[in-house]
């Protein structure tokens, strides 16, 4: 008997060991906030049958014939990540992130706006937008050093007159899915667009209030597609960066902050957080003349504003803008700049009282630090799931899923969510990413972040698998094609969250930047 | 440089804290669970590992377990209950996380397995996983009482107060549980 004690003793002491330091405490996590965050234990039986593969409808601009047909091998942990930025794209090692190769832009017209990878994280797709509304896409191999070998232009496009947003790849690399917005002035609705890579077939689903598809992630099979809205009543977001609660911050630097943002926002100035645009259109790097509609919020908008997001919204969106916003922006709301749904504004509210009642009980506890930190508007909480082996036309049809649930009291959202290679699950990063105006860090102590999965089939939460607290949020960018490596952006970094937990992969430097479909594995 | 670069929409909110942020809780309370904390974290999430596997949820069940503290602290004065109260938590909480895993598609390939799998990157050795899986297929509370007796040297008074049954049943749970653990080891032999 003894001896069985002993042993027991011996392995659960073993065990324990392996932590060696206590986890960080976070007692502000309390309340209600924290039971969404928690696992929910009921309702989660997902069962999306994830058939095989669908045969892509003739239409588009396909039909170009062969592509040098290279499948993608299977699926692999990765080696490599891509980043598509201003210097062209930039394979680095996942091996401490040194750069292993570099593809320049296209020509100084054309630039690559999202980059994706099929399984095996050799083949790597590429798509460009150009100034004269020209996209291309591009495909090429890379070896086992990380050296981009063949580099092609794929013989079939995405529409001219179009601009593309975002790409995602089947696991074979079989598939592409990109999404399109109406690219200059020209006018013209936003789409999703199905490509087979052989024969450049396509299939086009068109929302029918003409706003496109964004943040693309496709299954390893190619049927199913996630994305988010470009969403129009996202642009009335845009419109009033000017939250910034002047009443709120009544004294210290009261007047010189607001502006001194608007300089900031309005100018790319030298500042680790020079541009805190909104997001609603993202890949807009190509426009970055235009001008946000002039803003319908009467009352909180400084006149700077509507220069604050030059590059942020096509021109030919803002049309919803003036019915949308007043509705959804109270002046005082902390978070109404957020796209969050009308509906979530009372939850929002009471947080926005909580704040409002802590600064009063605090005056002059450092309102200096109380403008310094920058939140960053979390994407829309609503995911679309568009079943490409259904029939018909609409991006209407798609599944809509709300990862953000009205009565969860979490004023912080999602950044990032992607469906897993198998179809089952949707991968989002929660939370809400602050960036520290001093120096672009976060201070510590900033909430709860994490990565949780919710049903494919009904978007019910599945469950948080993992966690931290007092460090800035993670952004969620790829799902590498095994489905367990995830890649992600975490205070200017980029990184992993793999089985062990979080690993730097990259420190990029410039916080608070918006990697979206840009960086993939 | 940043010229092409795009963003997320941000926004300065006149907060000093994080949006659910601590608020208004008494410091002085905020200060013992600290106390209590630094002491016991560690031990807590090591409990916590040994009857999950997995650490990552290891942690959150302490997290959940300290969150509890919290909220309750106001009944809670006394450190050594807080102590029992703990280890309670970490308990249920680590019950409820077992439930869920039996669920079906409940994270399918992205939580860890145990610690003491083969496939972890902890090398705990063929035999102390044998042993860590035994006590695994052991019942519940049979694998409790062991945990808290032996590996968290608690004595039997103490292993009652923190699974809420009397010191007999502990007595008795224990010992069916080292004749059961001696079973299953002998018979993996």
């Amino acid at each position: 008997m003894n001896d069985i004690i002993n042993r027991l003793r011996d392995a659960t002491q073993a065990v324990g060991e392996t932590i060696d330091h206590p986890p960080g405490l976070s007692l502000g996590e309390s309340r209600t906030r924290r039971s969404w965050l928690v696992p929910v234990a009921a309702a989660a039986s997902v069962t999306v049958a994830v058939a095989g593969g669908v045969a892509v409808v003739r239409g588009g601009d396909g039909g170009l014939g062969q592509v040098a047909a290279a499948g993608a091998g299977p699926a692999a942990v990765p080696n490599f990540f891509a980043e598509a930025g201003d210097d062209g794209i930039t394979i680095r090692s996942v091996d401490g992130g040194s750069e292993t190769s570099r593809v320049p832009e296209p020509s100084d017209r054309e630039r690559f706006v999202s980059i994706q990878a099929a399984q095996d994280n050799r083949l790597f797709y590429a798509v460009s937008a150009s100034d004269d509304c020209r996209p291309r896409l591009y495909r090429f191999l890379l070896d086992d050093a990380g050296k981009v070998g063949s580099f092609d232009t794929l013989p079939f496009a995405p529409p001219a007159g179009t601009r593309p947003t975002s790409l995602a790849v089947s696991g074979d690399g079989a598939k592409l899915a990109y999404g399109t917005a109406p690219c200059g002035r020209e006018p013209g609705t936003g789409s999703l667009v199905v490509a087979d890579t052989a024969t450049g077939d396509s299939r086009t689903w068109i929302a029918k209030d003409g706003t496109g598809a964004t943040n693309l992630s496709m299954t390893a099979d190619g049927r199913f597609v996630l994305f988010t809205r470009d969403v129009v009543g996202g642009v009335a977001a845009v419109a009033e960066p000017a939250v910034v609660e002047p009443s709120l911050v009544p004294s210290v630097e009261g007047s010189a902050v607001p502006s001194s943002e608007a300089t900031l926002m309005a100018t790319g100035a030298p500042s680790p957080v020079p541009t805190m645009t909104a997001e609603p259109a993202k890949p807009v790097m190509s426009e970055p003349t235009e001008s946000v509609a002039p803003s319908p919020v009467p009352s909180a908008v400084p006149p700077e504003v509507p220069s604050v997001a030059p590059s942020a919204v096509p021109s030919d969106m803002p049309t919803a803008v003036p019915t949308v916003a007043p509705s959804l922006v109270p002046t005082v709301e902390a978070m109404s700049w957020c796209r969050f749904s009308a509906e979530s504004v009372p939850a929002v509210r009471g947080d926005a009282a909580l704040t409002t009642e802590a600064a009063k009980v605090e005056p002059g506890s450092g309102p200096v630090e109380l403008k310094q930190t920058i939140w960053v508007c979390p994407d829309s909480p609503e995911v679309r799931l568009l079943d490409t082996g259904a029939p018909g036309d609409s991006l209407d049809k798609a599944a809509t899923f709300s990862l953000w649930k009205p009565g969860s009291e979490v004023a912080s959202g999602v950044l990032g969510a992607k469906i897993s290679p198998d179809g089952t699950r949707i991968v989002a990063a929660l939370g809400a990413v602050g960036v520290g105006l001093d120096g672009g860090k976060l201070p510590p102590g900033s909430g709860p972040f994490g990565l949780a999965a919710f049903s494919a089939a009904d978007g019910g939460p599945l469950g948080v698998f993992y966690r931290e607290a007092g460090t800035p949020g993670l952004r969620l960018l790829d799902i590498d094609g095994t489905g367990e490596n995830m890649l992600v952006t975490r205070d200017g970094e980029i990184g992993v969250v793999d089985g062990k937990g979080y690993r730097t992969l990259v420190d990029a430097g410039d916080a608070l930047v918006n990697f979206g479909s840009r960086i993939a594995w | 440089m940043i010229r092409r670069l795009w963003y997320m929409q941000a926004e300065t909110l006149d907060i000093h804290k994080p949006p659910g942020g601590l608020l208004n809780s008494s410091e002085a309370a905020d200060d013992t669970i600290a106390g209590i904390y630094a002491e016991h974290a560690l031990g807590l999430a090591r409990l916590a590992l040994v009857m999950l596997g997995d650490r990552e949820t290891a942690e959150d069940v302490v997290q959940e377990a300290f969150l509890g503290l919290h909220r309750r602290f106001g009944g809670l004065r006394d450190r050594s209950k807080a102590l029992v109260y703990l280890r309670s938590a970490v308990l249920n909480n680590a019950r409820s996380v077992l439930r869920r895993r039996r669920l079906p598609s409940w994270f399918a390939g992205t939580y860890e397995p145990p610690v003491w799998s083969a496939e972890s990157a902890a090398l705990l050795g063929a035999e102390r996983r044998e042993v860590m899986e035994a006590l695994h297929r052991l019942p519940r509370r049979q694998r409790e009482a062991l945990v808290l007796r032996y590996y968290g040297d608690l004595s039997e008074e103490e292993t009652a107060q923190v699974m809420g049954v009397s010191r007999g049943t502990v007595k008795s749970t224990t010992s069916r549980a080292l004749d059961a653990l001696g079973r299953l080891l002998g018979d993996a032999r």
